[in-house]
């Protein structure tokens, strides 16, 4: 039986392998037919960069030569900046106000590893109820309604058409902090499901499937109005993301169906993929805009968009099980989210390749442009953190690896180095763009940037460290499981202090935001659509 | 207004994606991951291979082959019911609990250690030049007379000591003698019992 699936797998793996090189070379030889990438930019007219927070010198640097946009071009971006104005504000708002809170949290939990006699009076405050908080707040709170807000800004533009129906999405957005609240009450109050990242009990789970799924309604009333013949790939991301997500967190959260250790498989195919399939698509979505937003150039390659995307596609949904290796799950299981984390490395190479040569010879601009900064970091850090990830995954790393302050330190990586990041060089650009109102003081950005480079370079280097001391601390029966926790425990300070680095700054990002939206409130935007009609 | 004074007016064109292929690197990836990923499928699920994810196969988790002679774990035994006393390692506790390991009692007449499991033992007991006058209880109830063989051959035979095994039969002849007998008191009744 088990030989029997083994040589299933073995053939499916390798036939859906040959299938995604078929499709890019069906691609190469033009069988799609018009649907082929076209290229609206032609060599001689690249070079126009911009940044919202950048100087003159980035174009100046760059080579580029300013030049008056094409009414028409600005009018229907205008306007598509209008019609998602709604929406996005709403989740970027919320996102950036729970960030605030989140970091709040983490700090605190960072904190009791140092003293952890603090703030044990009340049930609320331990840390047995201040790290679900943190992780749900933080996982839900900020990276999902920052994701949702970034991708109703895109989506227009990547369809060339102004949002149709974005009240449902603002209504979502409404649902999603109803859901936000009451779930963030129960964990305080101790009522929980009690599944790391399923936390929130099921009955509250509803206000967030309601709220994801309006915010997605959007997307399919304006998906058959596209004025474009070919979906470029940030739009395939948006899509798979919305489509996904709320299909994993039904079948995650439905009470009564789940038992022993099928739960246990669920829950981690479940939070593995909301990195994998949710914040992840909605992340590189940004990144693949931005990218060449900036830099003036297209992206490299649509045949590696291609095998990116649909690579990710074939392989995450499996890769969950590795959170299980060592338990007591079929072994079969183990192996295939193994192969299937290792994998990774393709869709990873793809993207990595795709931005990096996309960048190439420009690599100047990252000087004068604040926002490319994010972008960039954000994504390298994507490729460190996937990498890592499939390293994690062997047995033999594994072992040395798991329960320990490593796997936080790469669940920071993918989640803050990663994801947030990205986000953050996403609501930069934005923001301006969707109020019409420029940021208020520009140094800021400079400075959050500075906090959180800083800030997470220290919370990853020392966890890390502390971790593998750790790893090698509980490994060796010889030593007491007491060292364990003294070799890793100089080193939490350092997630201490790089931890109130990030806070600081987010709390810089959040004053500059809100004075950005007090800003918009204040003064009617800008706008050539209203001046039109 | 001008248009250039939009955010929107200082951007480029939407992205594209310039019709270039795969780099061959990127291709050569795909293929060593697929072979790498068909190999490894082959080659850890398959007949005899560990099924569990722990990689135990399910003879590991049979119960150990029981060993020969008497057919119970003696070591099990002394982990389950004597080790919280006189701690794993046979040392005991100073002042509390006596040692096993290097015991005059335990590695001289059997009969004897028989008969403290049995009862159970109170009063002063002089062990390695140690006095100790404290209570242990009585097994007669929670062991067999082939348990107490066992956990007495283990004794006498781990934590440095060698003395000889001790048969089942000698221990069901001390049960029967002290049927019903109340905790010895002290070494005196022991030796007494047991010149
Ligand atoms: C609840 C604690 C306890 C448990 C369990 C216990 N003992 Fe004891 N044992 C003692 C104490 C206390 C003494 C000394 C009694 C005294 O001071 O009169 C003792 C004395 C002895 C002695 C004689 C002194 C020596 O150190 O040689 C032997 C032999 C012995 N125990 C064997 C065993 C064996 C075998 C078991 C397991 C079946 C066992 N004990 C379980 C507490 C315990
Ligand atoms: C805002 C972006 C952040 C995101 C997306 C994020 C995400 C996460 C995630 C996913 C976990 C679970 C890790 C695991 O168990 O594998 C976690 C745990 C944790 N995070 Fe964060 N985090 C963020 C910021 C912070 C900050 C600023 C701090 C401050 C020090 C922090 C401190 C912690 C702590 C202490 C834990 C618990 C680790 C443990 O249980 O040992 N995080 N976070």
């Amino acid at each position: 039986m088990n030989g029997t699936i083994a040589w299933l797998f073995a053939v499916t793996f390798v036939i859906g392998a040959v299938g995604l090189l078929g499709l890019v070379a069906a691609i190469a030889r033009r069988q799609f037919g018009a649907g082929g990438a076209h290229v609206p930019f032609l060599d001689h007219e690249e070079g126009w960069a911009e940044d919202p927070v950048a100087t003159p010198r980035l174009q100046r640097v760059l080579g580029a030569t300013p030049r008056s946009p094409d009414p028409a071009e600005l009018r229907d971006r205008d306007a598509c900046d209008r019609s998602s104005r709604g929406p996005v504000l709403a989740f970027v708002l919320s996102a950036v106000a729970w960030l605030a809170v989140g970091s709040i949290f983490g700090l605190v939990v960072s904190l009791k590893f140092q003293y952890p006699d603090w703030l044990t009076d009340q049930a609320w405050t331990t840390f047995g109820r201040l790290r679900p908080l943190h992780l749900d707040t933080v996982a839900y709170g900020w990276l999902s309604m920052a994701g949702m807000g970034v991708a109703l800004w895109l989506l227009p533009r990547l369809l060339r058409t102004p949002l149709r129906g974005g009240r449902w999405a603002t209504a979502g957005a409404l649902f999603w902090n109803i859901g936000m609240l009451l779930g963030t009450g129960a964990l305080a109050s101790g009522w929980t499901d009690g599944l790391e990242w399923l936390e929130y009990p099921w009955q509250i789970d509803g206000f967030f499937v309601i709220g994801g799924s309006l915010a997605a309604v959007p997307m399919f009333l304006t998906l058959p109005h596209r004025k474009v013949d070919h979906l470029y790939v940030s739009a395939l991301y948006i899509i798979g993301a919305l489509v996904w997500f709320p299909i994993l967190f039904v079948v995650a959260n439905i009470p009564n169906l789940h038992f022993g250790v099928e739960h246990a498989l669920v829950n981690w195919w479940f939070a593995h993929n909301v990195l994998g399939l949710w914040f992840t698509p909605l992340g590189l979505a940004a990144a693949y805009y931005l990218i060449p937003k900036i830099v003036g150039r297209p992206i490299y390659s649509y045949q590696l968009s291609l095998l990116g995307f649909w690579s990710l596609a074939l392989f995450y949904s499996q890769v969950g099980v590795h959170h299980l290796i060592g338990g007591p799950v079929p072994g079969w299981v183990v192996t295939l989210s193994i192969v299937t984390s290792v994998s990774m490395v393709i869709p990873v190479f793809a993207v990595a390749v795709n931005h990096h040569l996309t960048v190439l010879g420009r690599f100047r601009a990252l000087r004068h442009s604040p926002v490319l900064r994010f972008i960039v970091l954000g994504a390298m850090l994507y490729t460190a953190a996937s990498f890592q990830g499939s390293m994690e995954s062997l047995r033999s790393v594994n072992t040395l690896t798991h329960f320990t302050h490593y796997t936080v330190a790469h669940a920071h990586l993918g989640a803050y180095g990663f994801a947030s990041i990205v986000f953050f060089g996403a609501i930069y650009f934005l923001m301006p763009r969707v109020t019409g109102v420029e940021w208020p003081w520009r140094p800021l950005v400079d400075v959050h940037f500075a906090l959180i480079a800083v800030g997470f370079f220290v919370y990853f280097t020392t966890l890390t460290i502390g971790g593998l001391l750790q790893g090698q601390a509980m490994l060796d029966a010889s030593r007491p499981f007491t060292d364990s926790v003294s070799a890793a425990a100089p080193w939490l300070w350092g997630r201490t202090a790089g931890g109130l680095l990030m806070t600081l700054g987010h709390l810089v990002f959040a004053v500059h935001v809100g004075a950005l939206a007090l800003r918009a409130a204040r003064a009617p935007a800008l706008s050539l659509t209203e001046e039109m009609t | 207004m001008s248009p250039a004074d939009l955010p929107q007016g200082r951007e480029g064109h939407e992205p594209a994606e310039a019709p270039r292929g795969v780099p061959l690197v990127v291709a050569g990836l795909v293929v060593v991951v697929a072979a790498w990923g068909a190999y490894t499928f082959a080659t850890e699920i398959g007949p005899g291979m560990a099924p569990y994810g722990d990689r135990r196969t399910l003879a590991a988790l049979q119960p150990p082959e029981t060993p020969a002679g008497g057919g119970i774990d003696g070591g099990a035994v002394f982990a389950a019911r004597c080790a919280a006393c006189h701690q794993a390692d046979g040392n005991g506790l100073p002042g509390t609990f006596p040692p096993l390991a290097g015991s005059e009692w335990v590695v001289g007449a059997p009969e004897r250690t028989a008969a403290i499991v049995l009862t159970g033992l109170t009063g002063a007991i002089e062990v390695k030049g140690t006095s100790y006058a404290s209570v242990m209880p009585t097994f007669r109830d929670q062991l067999t007379d082939g348990e107490i063989a066992a956990v007495l051959s283990h004794v006498r035979g781990s934590f440095g000591n060698a003395a000889t095994p001790v048969p089942e039969t000698l221990v069901a002849g001390v049960r029967a003698t002290l049927e019903g007998h109340a905790p010895l008191q002290g070494q005196a009744e022991l030796v007494q019992l047991y010149p």
